[in-house]
């Protein structure tokens, strides 16, 4: 008996289970187990009246209440299936269904609207807030009913030996009271709940635009230093070419010299020239690997910190170590710039502009006129510095030269003493700072540096 | 075109000394004119007066008019002397564009060998 009984008992769990997965949520659980109970309980409640209605000859009834069981059952077999949400229309459908028969059973007059209430509890316990198409449908089912009760009276449907009355009630019954309230619940559910879901939505999307914002902005971070990275390694790329290039021309004269060298014969006179040329080139390379030093120390510039500097300041400091050259030369340089004006960058660097392009302008000067020097500071912008030196020397072609002014031993002038280093060196201080140089000059005519610095 | 008379055009002094004497060594008889840039090679060959070298060695890394520029203005002339372009750098770019120029036939890496010269003296002969 106790074995039965346990048998029974675990196959009634199995079926109550049906649709119960490992991980379902306890409210999940509580869910599908209360409709399968219910499902399972009314076939076995109202199976007792089938052979009732059958020996009775009333067919419809025993028809009826057989379809309903059958279809309580067929819910069961959908939570099985995992199809839940078949599960539960099909559960509102057979339920209201069985209300309608039991109200027919039971004479009560007003089942109709009893239908429709319990149908509409129905609908609140089964389904939950996110089937919002659910709760819609139904609310559009209702106020059609709804519309029923109020708006056609005394209409009667004859189901058997019984009649519907549909309609023709008064505000005061209590069906139609409970009908209102539905309906304001209904309402009130579908409000609350789209409420819920747009404040919901509206703050996921907040949320994932400012994550895009953030990738986008790292995104473009990274994507600046590739640049500058690039940039550096194609600067490097041209120093090293330019400079072992420059090397192997001492180094091919030594080379030459060595091969002519008569070994046989130490103490000629020519051998003695060959000597002298050997020692020459060979000074020549030295002087190209002291100026790689000097250029490598010129980047270390770059480690040094900013300072709040008076601009005015720093020309009289430069003027005053280009005192002997700009006395001999009977030049005149001058400031445009405020008395208070400063300027907030590496110092070292700044003078090492400064200083090259005047000694420049003093250097390519023309030849019957006194050179005139004038620097001028602007830092009215919000973002940049702007500092021109502007000079009446002799000019530059830059139809011809334009690429190669900036260039590392590019030479432009073979009049004037110079290995071409310095302005590679300017530029390369303005790009250690962050900023741009430009040129504008014209044969005869002087020239004028422009740079701008970032703030 | 004087036969046994050969340009040089280099901006470093030391380089066409050597030149001028490996090109003696090969020859003693050969006579060498340098010229330190191209401007000023330039001048020489356009006068007709001045008489013509059989090659031209020509140096590539020159200040303010470098080998190329000189090339540029060269074939302006249209002049049948040829060229022989002579570079510290054995760069493939540079080798390259010496094809861009009918007049260049050779190109030499320095430092120049009294074997380049001969060479060069037995192609012309």
């Amino acid at each position: 008996m106790r074995a039965f009984l346990n048998v029974l008992l675990a196959t009634f769990n199995r079926i109550i289970d049906s649709g119960v997965a490992e991980g379902s949520s306890v409210h999940h659980r509580y869910r599908i187990r209360s409709i399968n109970s219910f499902c399972f309980f009314c076939p076995i409640i109202s199976s007792p009246y089938l052979p009732i209605f059958y020996i009775n000859k009333i067919y419809l009834a025993f028809w009826c209440f057989t379809i309903a069981n059958l279809l309580f059952l067929t819910v069961i077999w959908a939570n099985h299936k995992f199809k839940f949400l078949e599960a539960k229309l099909l559960m509102v459908f057979t339920s209201n269904m069985s209300v309608l028969l039991a109200s027919l059973m039971l004479g009560i007059e007003s089942g109709f609207h009893l239908y429709i209430f319990t149908a509409a509890l129905f609908v609140f316990w089964l389904f939950e807030n996110q089937q919002v198409r659910q709760v819609i449908l139904t609310f559009f089912v209702y106020v059609v009913l709804y519309l029923l009760i109020f708006y056609h009276s005394n209409h009667y449907f004859p189901i058997y030996t019984f009649y519907f009355r549909i309609g023709g009630l008064s505000m005061y019954d209590l069906n139609v009271i409970l009908s209102l309230l539905l309906t304001f619940l209904l309402f009130y559910n579908y409000f609350t709940y789209y409420k819920l879901i747009t404040s919901d939505l509206l703050d996921k999307q907040s949320t994932l635009e400012r994550e895009v914002g953030m990738r986008k902005r790292s995104e473009e971070e990274t994507r600046k230093l590739f640049d500058d990275l690039s940039l550096s390694y194609k600067n490097l790329e041209q120093f090293s070419y330019v400079v072992s290039h420059n090397m192997r021309a001492p180094l091919a004269n030594i080379k030459g010299f060595v091969s002519l060298y008569d070994k046989s014969r130490p103490g000629t006179e020519q051998n003695a020239q060959i000597v002298g040329y050997v020692e020459t080139a060979s000074n020549h390379l030295d002087d190209i690997l002291s100026d790689l030093n000097f250029i490598l120390r010129n980047r270390e510039r770059a480690l040094e910190n900013k300072l709040e500097l008076n601009f005015q300041t720093v020309v009289k400091e430069i003027s005053q170590s280009l005192h002997t050259e700009i006395e001999a030369t009977k030049a005149t340089v001058t400031v445009d710039a405020h008395m208070e004006a400063s300027i907030f960058t590496i110092k070292s660097a700044l003078i090492n502009i400064l200083y090259n392009l005047v000694q420049n302008s003093l250097k390519y000067r023309k030849n019957f006129e006194d050179p005139k020097v004038h620097i001028g500071f602007d830092h009215s912008d919000n973002h940049t510095y702007c500092i021109k030196i502007a000079d009446n020397g002799i000019g530059i072609d830059l139809t011809k030269h334009k690429d190669r002014v900036f260039k590392l031993y590019s030479r432009l002038n073979r009049n004037v003493d110079g290995k071409g280093i310095g302005l590679y060196l300017v530029k390369t201080q303005v790009e250690v700072l962050g900023g741009t140089i430009e040129i504008h000059s014209e044969p005869n005519k002087g020239t004028v540096f422009t740079i701008r610095l970032p703030k | 075109m004087q036969q046994n008379l050969v340009m040089l055009v280099d901006d470093d002094p030391m380089s066409n000394t050597y030149s001028t004497l490996v090109v003696k060594k090969q020859n003693p008889n050969t006579e060498v004119l340098t010229f330190n840039s191209g401007t000023s090679a330039l001048k020489y060959l356009k006068d007709g007066a001045n008489p013509k070298p059989v090659i031209i060695l020509l140096d590539l890394n020159m200040p303010v008019m470098n080998g190329w520029d000189f090339m540029e203005e060269y074939e302006k002339l249209d002049l049948d002397i040829e060229v022989v372009v002579v570079t510290s750098s054995n760069d493939y770019e540079d080798r390259n564009r010496t094809r861009s120029f009918h007049r260049i036939i050779d190109y030499f890496v320095k430092p120049i060998t009294v074997d380049n010269i001969r060479r060069l003296f037995l192609r012309n002969a």
